[in-house]
């Protein structure tokens, strides 16, 4: 899981993000043990407002573009879900840029 | 969440996405406020000197300071953030913001050695002297609306109290500035540079791009949805307890009365786990339970609203910015029929869904919003999820110091966070209606409403606070027309042509008191004359629909400002007659009859 897409490698997207959760929204929280898989929605995580800071997040640290249809709860349920979105978004960007 | 709340999201990722870009602009010249700062300045012309929208926050901080970090720390911030260098100004009847160059700022220091910590009245002593500095009017033409003052108790005990204007300053700006204050309170001690990076854009240049975008199509996109949510006559709470006769009055200043809440752990689970059956946010379990709440405490009352503060900022560039930002969301509610939990929290869902998608658009322009002559600020209910940062400075122990004293522009106001995983905040009250038993009452009997509901959903909203002492049915009062008929402002413009000079005046006078009594006292008239706008403490909505009712039913141009610098109704009535008379001498008008908008946007 480590191959280089753009600017980054798989493995900083994901700690990149999973950094951004823990500071922005998990922070002083008794709930550290959240994995890869839980569900950030139902567990309150991530709320309205704060998905749209994720969103502006996104955009400027990978700067990529989330279209509307991508505001979808299959992209933003869980970290894994995030990482794999914002790693989709970054291939097609690379990919444009090499053709 | 379901379908709907991930719909309202994509629409307003899309009508967002399609904003012009946010630039940096000049300065030159000030720049147009924002819509929201426009808002509280009209609140200030209307009650000078008034301290409701003060937000002081005071720390004792134990432990070797470094007073030179601490300094250049909130000098640094000052300049990095235009909004604590500017003031505010109203020009060719629109109101400007101004920015002073940086360098003006000073942190004051008090010297309170003669205190001793360990002697009785310390305390007592202590917060007199934070009250003092903490409700020191702020002049919004003259002062800086920022202001730091440290209190030196001893070597290593101070208090710091940092005070701000709300007008450029909002509940994310304290994120931003205890994030920032603690970052370059850690370098400078250490002779190390800011670590700051440069901001690239300020709030000015968001209030120029905001009222380049919201105009045209999006404008009216955004006013269409408001328009049909809040197609009815909206109706305020009106509360059962306490000294109801108090609610909602226009008193100038109201004492406020805070008191903590935090969630038992096993009903934060139970709202998590509603929120998550029902495909909500905690936001709408939240406000579904406070609404029946309040509608239990207001008898029954069948149809009543409360706004909900939010932050406003839509784009990643005014996420680092120290401002005034916030936009109050109007989200009314349906109890007719007596429906069950489940099913209030069903319209919570499709009215917060919708609002959210359309929370841009700014309070004073949700044309067609009929409060009669409620005011806006009633009842508010906030919930945020996202993480305060405490300030922080190394090797101090720091401690916040509650301040006593403050006023508040609402009657209630229950702000609710997410905290480490539970439910905590606060309730704010008038203490003009809620005395402190009443308001502890009512805190218990929400934390009763709420666990109610999510072990039976199934509930009837009639069927919560069974001994509710306000749940006795009464028929509400009848409504008090808002909207003046057209056929008197008519009859008023034919007056006005066919008088004599005296006649005129007296005439003018006459509907400027009436339009008073209409806007601003609910038809209910005084004991006394009203002799000048100030003394009636109008909220901001009233004030903007009464300058622009004024403006439209005459057909009369006069800054804005003009209305507040009239010393009394007489002195505006010369000068609106004055401004007519040239009026109809130079052209022949249309009559405007004042039945078209509510208000007018300025």
């Amino acid at each position: 899981m480590n191959q280089t897409i753009g600017d980054f490698t798989e493995e900083q997207v994901a700690r990149i993000i999973r950094d951004h959760i823990d500071q922005e929204f998990l922070f002083r929280s008794r709930d550290a043990g959240l994995t890869e898989e839980d569900s950030l929605i139902s567990r309150g995580v991530i709320d309205s407002m704060g998905l749209f800071r994720l969103v502006n997040f996104l955009e400027r640290r990978f700067a990529i573009c989330v279209s509307p249809p991508d505001i979808v709860m299959d992209n933003f349920r869980s970290l894994q879900a995030i990482r794999v979105f914002t790693l989709a978004r970054l291939r097609a960007r690379a990919c444009a840029e090499q053709c | 969440m379901q379908a709907d709340v991930w719909r309202a999201f994509q629409r307003l990722h899309a009508l967002r996405s399609a904003a012009p870009p946010l630039v940096r602009g000049t300065r030159q010249g000030g720049t147009r406020a924002s819509f929201a700062q426009e808002r509280l300045w009209y609140l200030d012309q209307a009650n000078p000197g008034g301290t409701a929208y003060h937000l002081p926050v005071a720390f004792r901080m134990e432990g070797a300071l470094d007073t030179r970090a601490l300094r250049l720390a909130l000098e640094t911030i000052e300049h990095r953030h235009e909004a604590l260098r500017t003031s505010f100004d109203s020009s060719r009847g629109l109101v400007v913001q101004r920015v002073r160059p940086p360098g003006a700022f000073r942190m004051s220091s008090v010297s309170l050695r003669e205190l001793e910590p360990s002697q009785e009245g310390f305390a007592a002593r202590l917060q007199e002297a934070l009250a003092r500095e903490a409700w020191r009017p702020f002049d919004l033409l003259r002062d800086p609306l920022f202001r730091a003052t440290l209190f030196e108790l001893r070597d290593d005990d101070h208090v710091l109290l940092l005070n701000f204007h709300h007008i450029i300053y909002d509940g994310w700006s304290q994120d931003v500035l205890f994030r920032e204050v603690s970052a370059l309170y850690d370098a400078f001690r250490l002779k190390r540079p800011s670590p700051l990076s440069e901001l690239t854009i300020q709030c000015a240049d968001h209030a120029r791009w905001q009222r380049s975008w919201l105009r045209g199509r999006v404008l009216e996109g955004l006013q269409d949805h408001w328009r049909k949510c809040l197609s009815s006559r909206l109706h305020g709470p009106r509360l059962r307890v306490g000294r109801p006769d108090a609610a909602t009055s226009h008193a100038r200043s109201r004492e406020l009365g805070v008191l903590p809440l935090r969630l038992p752990a096993p009903l934060a689970s139970a709202v998590l786990h509603m929120t998550r059956e029902a495909g909500v946010t905690v936001f709408m379990t939240l406000l579904a339970a406070f609404q029946v709440l309040l509608h239990r405490y207001s008898g029954n009352q069948p149809k009543l609203f409360v706004c909900s503060p939010i932050a406003n900022r839509q784009r990643s560039e005014v996420e680092p910015l120290i401002g005034y930002f916030t936009n109050l969301l109007v989200l009314p509610t349906d109890l007719r029929g007596d429906p069950s939990f489940h099913q209030v929290l069903e319209q919570a869902r499709g009215m917060v869904s919708g609002a959210l998608a359309h929370q841009d658009l700014p309070v004073q322009l949700m044309d067609g919003l009929d409060l009669g002559n409620e005011p806006l600020s009633q009842v508010l209910f906030s919930y945020e999820n996202t993480p305060r940062h405490p300030l922080t400075l190394s090797e101090l122990r720091i401690r916040p110091v509650e301040l006593s004293g403050g006023t508040c522009d609402f009657d209630l106001f229950l702000a609710l966070h997410e905290d480490g995983g539970d439910i905590a905040g606060t309730l704010k009250y008038s203490r003009h209606l809620l005395d402190d038993a009443d308001a502890v009452r009512l805190l218990e009997d929400f934390l009763a409403v709420l666990s109610q509901a999510m072990a039976a959903p199934e509930r009837h909203a009639s069927e919560f606070l069974p001994t509710c002492p306000a749940g006795i049915e009464s028929p509400r009062e009848a409504d008090v027309p808002s909207r003046r008929p057209a056929a008197a402002t008519a009859d008023l413009l034919g007056g006005l042509r066919a008088a004599g000079p005296e006649r005129r005046k007296a005439l003018l006078r006459e509907y400027l008191h009436e339009t008073l009594v209409r806007v601003a006292l609910r038809g209910q008239r005084p004991e006394q004359p009203i002799h000048s706008l100030q003394e009636l403490a109008l909220d901001s909505l009233r004030l903007i629909e009464l300058t622009g009712r004024i403006r439209t039913e005459l057909s009369i141009d006069m800054p804005v400002s003009r209305f507040f610098e009239a010393t009394s109704l007489e002195v505006l009535a010369d000068e609106l007659l004055a401004r007519w008379l040239r009026a109809q001498v130079s052209e022949t008008r249309p009559e405007a009859t004042g039945t078209g908008r509510e208000f007018v946007t300025l």
